[in-house]
């Protein structure tokens, strides 16, 4: 999808913005603090309904204002689609879609796929930050795969509930696993084959972008042993039921759940070494940035449609010819993208569009 | 401003009945207020009526003003097939899906269940039904949500031994909602996908 007209009003101190921009890449240029998060913020939440930096709508209202709005038009599979978000103090949020009053989960929304510079953290942080990298992918692929998890969650509070209460009746403790197991099976089944498919897509991307030849390598990385080699749906749930049999003793002491997809992992290495702990700032930050790559890619070979991608500076995170070749990769893809950058010295090819922002203004550089 | 205050005390009345908030409370006090004096005397009297001469069946735990409810008793209904429901709502539901066999209402909510002790659950009276030898096949059409669909397996488990059939809604159900309010035309399509459990 393309974005092709971008309309702002009374979004943070984005005031009044109207632009076309390119249908690659566009650079958003500027000084700090004028606007240029604030702009893929917008995007992000015309798309999401929910901002990656607050969860309170009134921050995002223009200091003395009741109301912003977002207006775009946009390709999709040869169609223009207008959306539109309205926000007012009094009534909260309105999303329109070509006109019609429609809610975030409309076929026709917008996709997004948002790098920040905190996704370094996907790279060095704990692990709950990787299994929900995995787990938003998987949610946007498949409606199923939403669901489990849904399930899940509630299932394994209950359960945790009951170990903390003690007395519970054997006969419950034994439903609630098995519904616990029947709802992890497809969770860890979806994140394996995931892994596998992102392992092929980095690996790659990650030498295309670097310009080097290391080896990436991603291993999911399970809570309980397995003795296949190939996990399949059985030998999966045999293992699981395995483990929480063994640990019966302890999770009853411990008051928890210890085994299951909400303990699993995903470890990433670098020419063998576990990128967590052994890699350079630089390859982390490059390692972050090629896992966003790989998440623009996944989803659109899965839904077939390219997402925008919107990167928040990530230029202040790599080297100059990871710059260069990032970009190159970037103009090379068939996906619209936005990035914001302190400097202008970036070498852009002469398709791209580049906005200079100021005081919350944007002005295209001709 | 000060409302007169019998006027006060009836919209305070109708704002704790559920899905009631303070605007429409106002408005259906003050619509009350304009009808003529028989007819909401005849309202006030129904509303008594209603919660002084209805009570659970002793046999199913629907809601009834006899015992045994005219369900249980009714000669044409299939006595073969009896559908368990969370709550008397969900009889009402289930009826408008053309359903023709017999009830077993659980009256109760099925959080209960949090302190782990899904024995609290009043199985007593779906024990004496199957018990009476007629029973075949027993549907469980308690809430898709996770506490009804741990509900369903408990009793599932408790009347296995009696080698009757059992079944459970299966499809077009919206998981996590209610059956209160899944349409008919879904819940008549998930009694005929009913699977085997
Ligand atoms: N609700 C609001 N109304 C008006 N101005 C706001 C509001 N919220 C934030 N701002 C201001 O918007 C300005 C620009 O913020 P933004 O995060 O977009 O900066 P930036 O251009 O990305 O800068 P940096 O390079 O430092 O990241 C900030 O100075 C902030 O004070
Ligand atoms: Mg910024
Ligand atoms: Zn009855």
């Amino acid at each position: 999808m393309r974005l092709e007209l971008i309309q702002i009003n009374n979004f943070r101190n984005l005031e009044q913005v109207t632009i076309r921009p390119a249908a690659g890449i566009n650079l958003l240029v500027g000084k700090n603090a004028q606007g240029k998060t604030n702009f893929l913020e917008a995007l992000y939440v015309l798309a999401h309904g929910t901002s990656f930096r607050t969860v309170r709508d009134s921050d995002l209202v223009c200091d003395q204002k009741d109301t912003y709005e977002i207006k775009v038009v946009y390709q999709k599979e040869g169609r223009l689609v207008q959306s539109t978000l309205h926000y007012a103090s009094t009534k909260g949020k309105v999303l329109r879609i070509n006109n019609k009053r429609s809610t975030f989960s409309h076929p026709d929304r917008l996709r997004m796929v948002l790098f920040t510079p905190d996704d370094l953290y996907i790279v060095k942080g704990s692990p709950h930050l990787r299994r929900s990298f995995l787990d938003l992918i998987l949610c946007q692929v498949s409606n199923e795969y939403a669901q489990y998890l849904n399930n899940y969650s509630k299932i394994l509070k209950k359960r945790n509930l009951f170990l903390k209460t003690k007395h519970v009746n054997q006969e419950v403790e034994f439903l609630t696993r098995d519904m616990l197991i029947e709802n992890a099976v497809p969770l860890i089944m979806g994140r394996i084959n995931l892994v596998e498919w992102l392992e092929k897509e980095i690996h790659s991307l990650y030498r295309k972008i670097t310009g080097g030849n290391s080896k990436i390598k991603l291993r999911y990385a399970l809570s309980f042993t397995i003795n296949k080699d190939r996990a399949s749906r059985e030998s999966v749930s045999a293992a699981l039921r395995q483990a929480l049999d063994e640990k019966q003793e302890s999770e009853m002491r411990r008051g928890t759940t210890l085994v299951g997809p909400h303990r699993d992992d995903l470890n990433i290495y670098i020419d063998d070494r576990n990128a967590r702990t052994h890699a350079s700032q630089g390859e982390q930050r490059s390692l972050a940035v090629v896992l966003k790559a790989a998440e623009m890619t996944t989803i659109k070979n899965i839904r077939g449609i390219a997402p925008i991608f919107l990167l928040d500076e990530v230029m202040a995170e790599l080297d100059q010819t990871r710059r260069t070749l990032l970009l190159e990769h970037l103009s090379s893809s068939d996906s619209q993208s936005f990035l914001t950058t302190v400097e202008r010295d970036v070498i852009v090819t002469k398709q791209a569009g580049v906005f200079n922002v100021t005081n919350g203004k944007l002005f295209e550089e001709a | 401003m000060r409302l007169a205050r019998p006027l006060e005390k009836l919209i305070r009345e109708l704002e704790k009945l559920p899905g009631i908030g303070p605007k429409s409370a106002q408005r259906l006090a003050l619509h009350i207020l304009r009808q003529p004096a028989v007819e909401v005397r005849e309202l006030a009297r129904a509303l008594v009526e209603a919660r002084e001469k209805t009570f659970p069946c002793s046999r199913c735990g629907n809601l009834t003003e006899i015992d045994p409810c005219w369900i249980c008793t009714d000669p044409q209904r299939d006595e073969s097939i009896i559908c368990v429901v969370e709550q008397a709502s969900d009889v009402m539901a289930v009826e408008r899906a053309n359903y023709q066999g017999k009830y077993y209402v659980l009256n109760q909510n099925p959080r209960l269940m949090d302190s782990g002790s899904l024995e609290e659950l009043n199985l007593q009276g779906l024990l004496n039904f199957i018990k009476g030898g007629r029973v075949q096949e027993i549907i469980l059409a308690t809430n898709p949500t996770i506490d009804g669909e741990l509900t369903a397996r408990y009793i599932a488990r408790v009347v296995k031994s009696f080698g009757v059939r059992i079944t459970r809604l299966a499809h077009g159900l919206p998981v996590g909602g209610d059956l209160e309010y899944t349409d008919e035309l879904t819940l008549r399509r998930a009694l005929e996908g009913r699977r085997e459990i």
